[in-house]
């Protein structure tokens, strides 16, 4: 049994003891999908790079593994989601979800169930599996209807680890004007078999990664056409290759700080995001941001975006990583979004990876340019 | 003229003279300005200044009055509001305003319930609710 499935089976159980007795149960269920297609046109590297990807090819999504290739593709960004609410009182509801995603071979899996409790109008607990909230889009990092961009900035949101096993606390802000919202979160997370992982050490291997201690909070405040967001966290962190029959390393700590904002003003669009995390204990840091500025005409968007990412890694580091495996790279494109209806879109991006990375990355991903387009629909 | 031309034109004046009312149990003493109304349907505030639970009512996407609500109140297209309730929704942070199909039920409900907030065209609006805004 997976974990996954355990957690429901732990969930339900505290779900049904917490309801009333005379149990008046009521569903709802809701969904989103995105039909990506999508090539690399031209880039770097030729052939079968050493993980074992056809290139030139392009890294859409890090998390899932989702690479574009020298061909059409509909399977890195495509994905069907479906999500069911129970709701055992007005106050308690155990919510799931269910991806399939083309990265995956378009597989069945249960990405998220949560215990979902609101002790008053201003504060919720919820208890289960989650998103991580790493960055400002990170828990809508699936539903492409809710984002201008055919895939998120992979700059910026490449990160081993999403979701995580835990309980966070939700509380509703007013003030003054400016509303808001504070999430303080805990927990831990094991990705068996990390796709993300598969990226490095090739689409045959077999990585696990492990967060334990995650303890983290984020604070967005909004008024009128502005909304920050700032998020800091920290964790243990450790991998190994089962593949090559290594165990556990040992724990090291990292922090993650993350910035955000967005301005949506006279139909002008900016957004901002900056990343920075510190993993001295391991190799060095990572310094990461994306910035965005455009134009919402009537039924379209046109958005302009540069992102970079760069790690840091530092001289005699414990995880003995060398400046060959060093990771750079700056990305920029345009996507223009249009409005097929109030709940779907289509949207069409051509993108420049730039690669500055060490040898190692240079000569297996390197620069790419990209065009893919989405139909992306909620439900 | 063409006679085709007629249609889109006769819709778009229609539009351009249609008011919505803002409705609530005539019980209700809170005035409330576009912005307080704006919050309450986007789910940044869930009281009426009285302090008192606010429930609001929406209609569906369909019915000219949501568009003018959307427009006038929200200052978002259909779609911009599909976006941000979608991210809501999908990331486990609220739920949208209900949604009913015809301006009766909203006006049913609104007057048996001093909690509910509704919108409806303002030709529909009958003494068993009080209005509180025009737009």
């Amino acid at each position: 049994m997976n974990k996954l499935n355990r957690i429901t089976l732990m969930l339900l159980p505290i779900a049904i003891l917490s309801a009333p007795t005379a149990l008046a149960v009521d569903y709802s269920y809701s969904g989103f999908m995105t039909v990506g297609l999508g090539r690399v046109i031209n880039g770097s590297v030729s052939g079968q790079n050493e993980v074992g990807l056809d290139c030139p090819c392009m890294i859409s999504d890090y998390s899932q593994a989702s690479v574009y290739g020298p061909a059409w593709d509909i399977k890195p960004d495509s994905k069907l989601g479906l999500q069911g609410s129970v709701l055992f009182s007005d106050d308690l509801m155990l919510t799931g979800q269910v991806v399939s995603r083309g990265s995956r071979d378009f597989d069945v899996n249960l990405e998220w169930v949560y215990l979902s409790y609101q002790v008053n109008d201003s504060n919720t607990v919820q208890l289960g599996r989650k998103r991580l909230p790493l960055f400002y889009y990170s828990e809508q990092q699936d539903v492409g209807f809710t984002y201008p961009w055919v895939h998120l900035p992979g700059q910026t949101y490449g990160w081993e680890a999403v979701n995580y096993n835990g309980m966070n606390w939700s509380h509703n802000l007013q003030l003054g004007e400016w509303s808001g919202n504070v999430n303080v979160f805990g927990g831990s997370e094991t990705r068996k078999d990390s796709d993300y992982l598969k990226l490095y050490n090739g689409l045959d291997s077999e990585s696990d990664t492990k967060w334990s201690g995650i303890f983290g909070a984020e604070i967005v405040l909004s008024k009128d056409w502005f909304e920050g967001r700032l998020m800091v966290m920290q964790s243990d962190t450790q991998g190994r290759v089962v593949s090559q029959g290594q165990d556990w390393s040992e724990k090291t700590m990292q922090q993650i700080y993350g910035a955000s904002a967005l301005v949506d003003y006279n139909d002008f669009l900016f957004t901002t995001e900056l990343f920075y995390s510190d993993r001295t204990e391991s190799y060095g840091r990572d310094l990461a941001y994306t910035l965005s500025a455009g134009k919402r005409f009537d039924g379209l968007v046109v958005l302009l975006t540069h992102g970079m990412y760069q790690q840091k890694i530092y001289r005699d580091n414990p995880a003995e990583l060398t400046e060959d495996s060093r990771e750079k790279h700056r990305n920029t494109s345009i996507v223009v979004k249009f409005d097929v209806s109030a709940s779907s879109d289509f949207k069409i991006q051509l993108e420049r990876w730039q690669d500055y990375s060490g040898s190692w990355f240079k000569q297996n991903y390197g620069d790419a340019s990209t065009l893919s387009m989405a139909y992306n629909l909620v439900f | 003229m063409n006679r085709l031309l007629l249609v889109p034109l006769l819709f778009i004046g229609i539009n351009a003279f249609a008011e919505v009312a803002v409705v609530v149990h005539p019980s209700n003493a809170s005035v409330l300005n576009a912005e307080e109304i704006s919050k309450l349907y986007l789910g940044r505030s869930k009281s009426f200044p009285d302090g008192k639970a606010a429930i609001p009512l929406a209609l569906g996407d369909s019915s000219g009055a949501t568009a003018i609500f959307n427009e006038k109140v929200l200052n978002k297209t259909g779609s911009q509001i599909k976006a941000y309730w979608s991210k809501l929704v999908f990331t486990g942070k609220g739920t949208p305003p209900k949604e009913l199909a015809t301006d009766q039920e909203v006006i049913d409900l609104v007057s048996q319930n001093p909690s509910v907030i509704g919108y409806v065209d303002k030709s529909a609006v009958n003494a068993s609710v009080k209005v509180v805004a025009t737009f």
